[in-house]
């Protein structure tokens, strides 16, 4: 019994560990954005005082299923969080990649419930975009997951990160490069950026689902973007950038990844729905569909 | 145990059905739901009897012995126990859902298509299976064709496609018998094993004949169109029985017969892709493209049963490519998914037949916000959708992520994707069903609506449980795989009560939902230390500052739910998704034209001596030519 709640003390750190990265990652992001069009920006720990004021704020709600939702969402996310390795560690010893792909849908689905509870059409809106482009991303970024699966016949993520470990040759970045500019187009899909950023849209929905959230729900929301970079981050690096030995390169890796997504996401403007969605159809996958192809016959 | 006991199983069934024919509606459901208790009861004595038999031979106009053979099997029981429970479930929801208002005739005709069912699962001889495969058609058509007219077409469409796979079934046992002298299942499954060393062509005709039957039946391509007909227009109630088992009745038969034959083949004899014999290559690209079209047909449908019997033929796809790996883990999985979409598609349907009993709507658009007036009926459909969504920790997602260790396995990377789009595109439609039906804003129409009635509530929170414990504890279904395969000569999949191992990785259901439950207290704990929130009425709502009922949009107008996902509509423009239905219609027109022909000439009374003649020549001439 001891064990068990020394994990799950384990566990809670992780979970409030993810959201500090996360909400820090996006500090920095906003100063790398405001960089870019030459402004000062806000300081790297605004994204703190942001979350701590919106849990101090009274709030609306419309009904208990809002509740339900918005709980279910983080939730959602942090269990996944558990399951992602940081710097060649995981607390629950194994991290298939399939739970990954798949726990992570929950906090998608529970967001999703949440906001449309609130009888928002601008919420639902947004949510369906973000549904749709659901399908424009994940199914390149699990034909490389696949190509990587075939080659160590493992869907593990340690396996992964561990095998990358041998020095900057041995990184996946060169072994897959086709899988890895793949998953770099989705994953700016996946974040939500620019230019696929349909689901906020701020101009066109009224930033989609957060329309209706307030308060202490508005913070769960910013917290829910927080786990989530850190959950995505820390999938790329382990896949790709050679895992990391220590917790403070981990980190680095991670911020690497969100930096590139940030200057990107500076600099481009929105497609439309169709668009995107082609575009990650065609670009991203038809990088990652070459990928796995390669790696089926020689790999 | 005495073997008439599984004499009893059919015929009991059968007898309550015709005795109730005479009985007055709602009298008939009680006696229904009375019936289920029984076989269950039987069904769970039988548990420990595998290998009981019950033989009847005897000789019918000297064409040599028949035998009318029912078993217990470890494959006949699995699929016997888990729809008796699944029935009974369902049972007692029609219990509360024919009231006086809402009851069909369909009573005795569910009570024998119950001991068809029973028929099917446990027969051993051909003759029997085929007996009782053709009650089942005829008893499903009377209750999918109640007496209205849409719903008569569609039991007539799924008749007949139906019936061109019961052709192709008689025809393959008829050859079968011909060969090998002999009725009986497992004997006839070797016998032809063997054959596709000697006589590949014949062996090969014979498995064809009976995979065609059986993709027929569980509306795998070419033939998925009849579950979207039938299922939307059978009575609310039977479609959950409709999608969560009569579907699988293809399932059983290609578990039973073709997948076995292709595991005893002996090595060498075929072609092989992928680890695979070529024609199991095939039925995995069969059942995969079942899927995508299941998949994009039910992200643009508007009608919310229909949209669920495109969902169900999405997921026999994914039920066909497991099986189709041929191996004991693809196998396995093809029977988890089997079970776990028995319970939480029965509980989906359950629940949307829970929302028309109360709403009498079927088009979602004109629904909304029902979470709010009726949350057990919600939270079953919430729980389904997860379910089968396949996202942990829902029973759903065990099963899903078995069939991706089984195609990882034969490194059938191709397949797996397109699974993987099929499955993420069941967030799209799930999701739209969800929010359609239960959450945005309620019509003042529906603000009276109450939660279904208690029997029909009670057996949905059991169908609830039901999906929850295989998801944490996949061990209490999975545990009978190993004998289910050692039976077909497959090896063993390594499973405990909490764990799965697959050939990538092993999951263990009980942590994922632990660590699920610790991450949701975490959250609901600073929720809880957030600052209080307090509840504002549904149509009070950001919207830059317009009041809604100055442009006349009420609730119902802000709804956002019809062509929900209108703008991805031209991304599958180019799929040619109606082609098959296409070349039905022809079809169709044919042989209605050939009909016009031949009533046209025997019903003009000046032609009818023509027709007199006629019938005269064909019988000299068969006469001749014997």
């Amino acid at each position: 019994m001891n064990a068990h709640a020394l994990t799950a003390l384990k566990l809670t750190g992780i979970a409030f560990g993810a959201m500090s990265l996360g909400l820090l990652f996006m500090g920095l992001g906003r100063i790398v954005s405001a960089r870019i069009q030459r402004r000062i920006g806000p300081p790297f720990y605004q994204s703190f005082i942001d979350v701590i004021k919106c849990f101090t704020k009274t709030s609306i709600t419309h009904n208990f299923v809002m509740d339900l939702g918005i709980i279910m969402a983080l939730g959602g996310l942090i269990a996944t969080a558990f399951f992602v390795p940081f710097a060649n560690f995981s607390v629950l010893g194994s991290s298939s990649v399939v739970i990954v792909l798949y726990l992570m849908s929950i906090g998608y689905l529970g967001m999703a419930m949440g906001v449309s509870a609130s009888g928002n059409p601008n919420a639902t809106i947004g949510i369906s975009r973000a549904l749709a482009l659901m399908l424009g991303y994940k199914i390149p970024f699990v034909m490389v997951i696949m190509a990587m699966i075939l080659t160590y016949n493992s869907s593990d993520l340690l396996t992964y990160a561990l095998a990358q470990n041998h020095g900057f040759g041995s990184w996946h970045i060169f072994k897959y490069p086709l899988g890895f500019i793949a998953v770099e187009i989705a994953f700016q899909a996946m974040v939500g950026e620019k230019p696929y950023d349909h689901m906020i849209a701020p101009a066109e929905i009224a930033s989609g689902p957060m329309v209706e959230l307030s308060g202490k729900y508005l913070g769960i929301g910013f917290l829910l973007h927080a786990v989530q970079l850190y959950v995505e981050t820390g999938l790329i690096v382990n896949l790709f950038l050679g895992g990391a030995q220590t917790w403070y390169i981990m980190m680095v890796k991670m911020f690497a990844v969100y930096f590139t997504t940030m200057c990107i996401n500076a600099v481009m403007a929105r497609y439309r729905i169709e668009q995107g969605i082609r575009h990650l159809w065609i670009w991203a996958g038809s990088f990652a569909l070459l990928q796995l192809v390669y790696t089926r016959i020689w790999g | 145990m005495s073997p008439l006991f599984l004499l009893l199983l059919v015929v009991m069934p059968v007898g309550f059905g015709l005795v109730s024919l005479a009985l007055p509606k709602r009298l008939s459901w009680f006696l229904f739901f009375f019936v289920n208790i029984l076989v269950l009861g039987v069904v769970f004595k039988l548990k420990s009897s595998t290998g009981l038999t019950w033989d009847l031979k005897f000789n019918l106009f000297s064409t040599g012995a028949v035998s009318l053979k029912l078993a217990v099997t470890h494959l006949g029981w699995f699929f016997l126990a888990i729809s008796s429970v699944a029935t009974i479930l369902f049972s007692m929801f029609s219990l509360d859902f024919n009231d006086r208002k809402h009851a069909t005739f369909a009573a005795p005709f569910w009570m024998i298509l119950i001991g068809a069912t029973n028929g099917i699962f446990l027969s051993q001889s051909w003759i029997a299976f085929f007996f009782a495969w053709e009650l089942m058609s005829w008893t499903s058509l009377l209750i999918i064709g109640h007496g209205k007219t849409p719903s008569f077409k569609a039991g007539i469409y799924y008749y007949a496609l139906s019936f061109f796979g019961t052709m192709a079934m008689m025809a393959g046992i008829w050859l079968l018998y011909h060969r090998t002298g002999s009725w009986d299942i497992a004997t006839t499954t070797l016998r032809i094993a063997a054959d596709f060393t000697t006589h590949r062509s014949f062996a090969m005709t014979v498995t064809a004949l009976f995979a065609v039957g059986f993709l027929a039946k569980s509306a795998l391509f070419p033939f998925h169109m009849w579950p979207q007909m039938a299922h939307a227009e059978a009575p609310d109630d039977f479609s959950a029985y409709l999608s969560g088992i009569m579907i699988k009745y293809g399932i059983y038969g290609l578990a039973l017969f073709v997948i076995p034959v292709f595991a005893m083949t002996p090595k060498g004899t075929m072609k092989i892709i992928s680890g695979v014999p070529w024609p199991m290559y095939a039925l995995a690209w069969i059942s995969a493209i079942t899927s995508v079209i299941g998949t994009v047909m039910a992200i643009f449908t508007n009608d919310m049963k229909r949209l669920m019997a495109w969902s169900t033929v999405a997921n026999v796809g994914y039920i066909g490519v497991a099986l189709s790996t041929n191996s004991s883990l693809g196998y396995a999985a093809a029977l988890f998914h089997t079970a776990n979409h028995m319970i939480f598609k029965g509980s989906i349907f359950a629940a949307l037949a829970a929302v028309k009993f109360r709403t009498g709507e079927r088009e979602m658009h004109k629904l909304g916000g029902l979470a709010y007036v009726m949350p057990i009926t919600f939270m079953t459909f919430l729980l389904g959708i997860i379910a089968a969504a396949g996202i942990p920790p829902l029973s759903g997602f065990n099963s899903k992520w078995m069939i991706f260790q089984a195609l990882f396995e034969k490194k059938m990377v191709f397949v797996a994707t397109v699974i993987f789009f099929s499955s993420t595109g069941a967030f799209l439609y799930l999701f739209r069903a969800l929010h359609t039906v239960f959450l945005g804003q309620l019509s003042p129409r529906f603000r009276h609506v109450k939660e279904a009635p208690m029997l029909m509530s009670f057996s949905m929170i059991i169908l609830m449980i039901l999906m929850l414990i295989p998801g944490i504890f996949p061990g209490t279904v999975t545990g009978f795989f190993n004998n289910i395969l050692a039976s077909f000569g497959f090896a063993p999949i390594k499973t405990t009560l909490n764990s799965m191992t697959g050939s990538t990785a092993s999951i263990n259901g009980t942590v994922i939902a632990a660590v699920f439950g610790l991450a949701v207290l975490i959250v609901f704990i600073m929720f809880l230390l957030g600052a209080r929130q307090h509840k504002v009425a549904m149509m009070d709502n950001y919207t830059c500052g317009e009041d809604p009922e100055d442009w006349k949009v009420g609730p119902e107008r802000y709804h956002y739910g019809y062509d929900f996902y209108q703008p991805i509509k031209p991304l599958f423009a180019w799929m040619p998704l109606g082609a098959v239905e296409k070349l039905y219609e022809t079809l169709r027109r044919s042989i209605e034209r050939f009909g016009n022909l031949v009533s046209s000439i025997s019903a003009d009374g000046s032609r009818l001596g023509w027709t007199f003649v006629i019938g005269i020549l064909i019988i000299i001439v068969t006469g001749v030519m014997k």
